[in-house]
């Protein structure tokens, strides 16, 4: 294999790695916005709380799939009360106030991340060590591990969705929510275990990031720029977009950083998608058109 | 406020420059150009009604583009300034033109994207030969002009006053005319803001390159202020503070800018002392309170107390009218 | 001066509007009538360019509107009232009329961040022009009222003060009748008739309340489906069995 072409198929291979990591926020994003239309500037660093408690817990040397239960019973039920008691005082507001709102929880969050675990950077092991999972030519245990995980997380909230009564429940409140509360749904529950799901999905993105980056405070703001761009390309309203175009920001954001702008400014790659997008096609790939009725 | 008492503000700031310390003109300084970056950003955000931010990117651009200018004495100081806010308006209007078509969360998108990518151009190792990298850049302090009564730091002092003096001027100029009305007008109902002949997205566009004009100047004010630029200081964090003084001094409010400058101020000075996480948590929790309580921030709430005080006046001034028949007697 | 020439509009499959031409003459009070959905508002919306049409022209005083970005509309001379009211709810009564002289004023930022001599006249001229409609409306004890504080028969009339301020030739209103009650109707349509006289205005005007179009109009359009099914007097229409059948339907 020509050198030229195995270095692109590297780039590819950990891209897609990357990419794994950005849908899975994606979805996490796309949850939240099909459940309230709302983007949701806390899921970052929601996914860093995970992580952090993750940390904590093997740090008191409790295994690996406890700590991440654990983890994500407590993002469930964090996300959850933020939504009931927080985001719905607000459920009425027009979209500056909600968003000037989600900003003030994202500098929270934040802090209170910081200010409970510090802000040294620390060091979260691989759920996937190399004897485990064998590492190939292109991917390393991780990466392969994570893309597999991901693409799990994917199935499971597909099945989810699809076959559940919950799920069926959040597709209508998705669709129509005061239908869906005239025929006995409680909304309100099922917006709160919306962001709880999410956060759950974004906290499984957190513990795969951390062994890359390397866990503090901020580990996930460029992350979810990137997940942004993700989200908005395949279609902020559609969950399988949403992973698609994860995907194809982690491919296209090593290949631009390989090939065009060098590996410092790969951010202003996905802000060029965020902003071609949205100027372009703002239901992206597989996204919903609405048009407005004056 | 009227015109009289801002002339008394301005006068009582003036002769402060003799008697205070140079270390509460220096922080005088700082909360002057904040004043005037959250003005620059209430334009937009208050008046106009479009979310941004990512204000930080201009304020960025500011400092570094008078660092840059300066380090090299490629212009005098205060054209360098100058130079920064024409620069930024510019950005502001070719970045603002096409997104302004853009509502609600998806501009707050591309703000937040353009708040946390821009800074980083700054950190681009290949363009550190002018940004001096993670080194950042130091300034001199700018000379004193000859036959003036004041040493280096009393001159940097009065320029930030004279600075801020016009800019507050000139913005009050701005939304107490047909334009800040025009603005007000697309922030509240923008399709008959278009029936009623407004351009809406020239007006937008216009706005929001006001508001990175504002903010680039105080950006290149406080490198010259504080005589240095490094980029760690222009992330996505600098924009919320901004964002944190408008709402928190109130949106759609000139003297707001300088209750929200105060109040970004100095926070971080007595809440950093206690955890180095506080400022920000208090930040946060402002915005999540103001949102919810008093959406039109501190001058709301003056302006509210005011508008009571008026009302019991007069209630008091007008005599019930059995009242007077019992004097009668 | 209004010529409306087989305007058509599509959205997706369905005809909002299907070759509808008209004319409306100076002076003149146009009524256009129709039942729901018979494309009343969607006609509006084409000549206020806030829609953009499939096909057709729509020419005003010899300018094709169709060609026209939707604010310039105002400045050509061109005003409306909107169904639902679209005031803007965090200004004054004061301050939402005066918004109406957006047609005929400049909005230059340098100008006025420097506040040159003609900004501070021409604030003096808007401010004259917004108090002699509000006066000739009778909104004059509310006017320093928020208008989110007043009831909507009041707001309608804020909304109509606004529309004048613009110093239109041609004058739309959208349901201006519409929530009000017997009397309030009553005292609306000496409104229109005694501002139509004072002011020179064409006006043209879509209603539900049929007692009204036939008492003030000169000429009234009726529609259905998006098409024309009459044009003529007030007490032509009236007579018009296409008419009749589209608010009533055909004995059974």
């Amino acid at each position: 294999m020509p050198a030229g072409f195995e270095t692109l198929l590297h780039q590819i291979a950990s891209g897609m790695a990357n990419g794994a990591i950005y849908a899975g926020l994606a979805l996490a994003l796309v949850i939240v916005y099909r459940a309230t239309h709302h983007v949701n500037f806390v899921q970052g660093e929601l996914a860093v709380f995970s992580t952090f408690i993750v940390w904590t817990l093997l740090q008191a040397q409790f295994p690996y799939w406890a700590a991440l239960a654990i983890s994500l019973v407590l993002s469930f039920v964090l996300a959850a009360l933020i939504e009931a008691f927080i985001l719905r005082s607000f459920a009425n507001a027009p979209a500056f106030t909600v968003v000037s709102v989600l900003i003030g929880l994202l500098i929270v969050q934040n802090s209170l991340n910081g200010a409970v675990f510090g802000y040294l950077t620390k060091q979260v092991p691989s759920p996937f060590p190399d004897t485990f999972i064998v590492s190939t030519k292109f991917f390393s245990s991780h990466q392969l591990g994570s893309l597999l995980t991901i693409l799990g997380v994917i199935v499971a909230v597909y099945l989810l969705l699809r076959f559940t009564k919950l799920g069926l429940a959040m597709r209508a409140v998705a669709d129509n929510p005061v239908s869906s509360s005239l025929s006995g749904i409680p909304v309100g529950l099922i917006l709160a275990a919306s962001w709880g799901i999410a956060a759950c999905v974004g906290a499984i993105a957190g513990v795969l990031t951390a062994p890359v980056v390397y866990l503090e405070p901020n580990m996930m703001m460029g992350v979810l720029v990137y997940a942004f761009a993700g989200a908005l390309l395949g279609g902020i309203d559609n969950p399988w977009g949403a992973a698609v175009g994860g995907f194809l920001v982690g491919i296209g954001e090593n290949l631009a950083g390989a090939y065009v702008v060098g590996t410092e400014l790969k951010l202003g790659f996905a802000m060029t998608v965020i902003v071609g997008v949205l100027l372009l096609k703002p239901a992206g790939l597989f996204g919903r058109a609405t048009i407005e009725r004056v | 406020m009227t015109i009289l008492s801002a002339l008394v503000v301005f006068a009582l700031l003036l002769a402060a420059s003799f008697v205070l310390p140079n270390y509460r003109l220096f922080q005088l300084s700082t909360v002057l150009m904040s004043a005037v970056a959250i003005l620059g950003l209430n334009i937009i955000v208050g008046y106009t009604g479009q979310l941004s931010i990512g204000h930080g990117a201009f304020y960025a651009v500011g400092a570094y583009a008078t660092a840059i200018l300066l380090k090299d004495q490629l212009a005098a100081y205060w054209l360098c300034v100058i130079i920064s806010g024409v620069l930024c308006f510019v950005l502001g209007f070719l970045f603002g033109f096409p997104i302004l078509r853009l509502r609600g969360h998806y501009l707050a998108l591309a703000t937040f994207a353009l708040g946390i990518t821009v800074p980083q151009f700054f950190q681009y190792s290949g363009f550190d030969k002018f940004t001096g990298g993670f080194q950042g850049i130091v300034l001199d302090k700018p000379p004193v002009p000859a036959g003036l009564p004041f040493n280096e730091d009393q001159w940097l002092y009065v320029f930030c006053l004279c600075v801020a003096g016009v800019l507050f001027l000139a913005g009050w100029n701005l939304v107490r005319g047909h334009v800040g009305r025009a603005m007000i007008a697309v922030r509240d109902n923008p399709t008959a803001a278009t029936a009623m002949g407004i351009n809406t997205g020239l007006l937008k566009t216009t706005s929001f390159a006001v508001s990175a004009f504002y903010t680039g100047i105080a950006g290149a004010m406080s490198a010259i202020i504080v005589q240095f630029v490094s980029p760690d200081g222009y992330n996505l964090f600098l924009s919320v503070t901004l964002l944190v003084g408008v709402i928190v001094g109130g949106i759609a409010s000139v003297s707001g800018a300088i209750f929200g400058s105060l109040f970004i101020t100095f926070i971080p000075n007595f809440a950093d002392s206690i955890s180095k996480a506080l400022p920000w948590a208090i930040y946060g929790l402002m915005i999540i309170a103001v949102m919810y309580a008093a959406p039109g921030g501190v001058a709301g709430l003056i302006d509210q107390i005011v508008r009571k005080g008026r009302r019991i006046k007069i209630k008091h001034a007008v005599e019930p009218p059995s009242q007077n028949v019992e004097e009668a007697k | 001066m209004l010529k409306v020439a087989r305007l058509s509009v599509r959205f997706g499959g369905i005809s909002a509007l299907d070759d509808v031409s008209f004319n409306v003459e100076r002076g003149q009070i146009c009524g256009l009538i129709g039942p729901n959905g018979a494309g009343k508002t969607t006609l509006f919306n084409c000549l206020s360019r806030l829609y953009d049409a499939s096909s057709g022209s729509i020419v005003f005083e010899g300018t094709e509107l169709l060609n026209m970005p939707a604010h310039a509309i105002a400045g050509l001379g061109i005003s409306r009232t909107f169904q639902n009211l679209a005031l803007f709810k965090s200004l004054t009564v004061l301050d939402n009329v005066k918004l109406g002289a957006s047609a005929w004023t400049k909005t230059g930022f340098l100008a006025h961040a420097l506040r040159m001599p003609w900004v501070a006249r021409k604030e003096d001229e808007i401010d004259d022009a917004a108090r002699y409609v509000i006066h000739e409306v009778g909104l004059e004890r509310d006017q320093d009222r928020p208008v989110s504080q007043l009831n909507f028969a009041v707001q309608k009339m804020v909304e109509l003060a606004r529309a004048l301020v613009a110093r239109p030739k041609l004058l739309l209103l959208d349901e201006p009748a519409g929530g009000l009650n017997h009397e309030e109707v009553a005292a609306l349509g000496d409104l229109i008739c005694r501002l139509q006289a004072r002011l020179g205005l064409s006006i043209l005007l879509v209603e539900h309340h049929l007692n009204l179009v036939m008492r003030i109009s000169d000429k009234v359009v009726a529609l259905n489906f998006g098409r024309k099914i009459a044009d003529g007097p007030p007490k032509a229409i009236q007579d018009d069995g296409a008419v009749v059948q589209a608010y009533l339907g055909t004995a059974v």
